[in-house]
């Protein structure tokens, strides 16, 4: 059975971007993860929506340069 | 390398396979690097919490779920979580990177870097075209949210706005983006 959403779809919203940029309180992220957990698929899918725009924001302004050391799996 | 392909390589590593792992530091340091720069203004910083980025994807890429979203994102999301871990361990320099980003006249140009392959290049400059179409005020919070590693209380006070408006100028900006990203297919 879906359970009525708590929070309106603009709070919603702005609490799965505090979420994203991690800066929701405790309290904060508690009630993020119970409207998520009662709006289902479609809150998930809004969240991953905002995690894919705020993804490609990132890949498409970052200016991209030459890199740098070598890496190993044993560090 | 098309954007879809590193998811593989993200799976293999979160296998154990350090092969995938080299394939895919080969495959995204680059963008990984770009971030770090545009979010730490510094290279040599940029370049050790780089290798921290990586580190930490040997270590959790098991958590990576496909269903929630591309390897491209996740990558991102962690590399920038990896930068503000960084700011907050020094909170002058917190500041003082605030303050570049807040003072800067453009912090998003539109003009981008180039891109290597098509489906980079293309969902690049759809994300590109919608940051200039977007109000210049909607764009700055973006910016400052997520290069700046201000909280939107922050933003709000630096800028000496109302935090609703605030919120509500990130939300519409991640709307239009989100909006604009969905309608590019995926490679």
């Amino acid at each position: 059975m879906i359970r009525p959403a708590v929070m309106s779809d603009d709070q919603f919203e702005d609490h799965a971007i505090g979420h994203l940029l991690r800066e929701l309180d405790e309290r904060g992220e508690i009630a993020f993860q119970e409207e998520l957990a009662r709006r289902g698929a479609p809150g998930h899918a809004t969240l991953r929506e905002l995690r894919e725009a705020l993804g490609q924001l990132a890949l498409a302004v970052a200016p991209a340069e030459p890199v740098m050391k070598p890496i190993s799996a044993s560090e | 390398m098309p954007s879809n392909e590193i998811q593989p390589l993200l799976l293999r590593v979160a296998d154990g396979d350090a092969g995938a792992l080299a394939e895919l530091y080969d495959a995204t340091a680059v963008f990984v690097f770009g971030i770090l720069r545009r979010m730490l203004w510094n290279t040599e910083s940029a370049e050790e919490v780089a290798q921290g980025v990586y580190i930490q994807v040997w270590k959790t890429a098991r958590g990576y779920d496909p269903g929630r979203g591309s390897a491209w994102s996740w990558l991102a999301l962690l590399t920038r979580g990896r930068a503000m871990d960084r700011m907050r361990a020094d909170g002058s320099y917190r500041d003082a990177i605030a303050d570049l980003a807040l003072h800067q006249p453009d912090p998003i140009d539109p003009a981008g870097p180039p891109r290597s392959d098509a489906a980079h290049i293309q969902r690049a400059e759809t994300v590109r075209e919608a940051l200039r179409a977007m109000p210049g005020d909607q764009r700055r919070a973006l910016e400052l949210a997520f290069f700046g590693g201000l909280t939107q209380r922050e933003i709000a006070f630096r800028i000496d706005t109302p935090l609703p408006t605030v919120k509500t100028r990130i939300r519409t900006a991640l709307t239009r983006l989100r909006e604009r990203v969905a309608s590019v297919p995926q490679a």
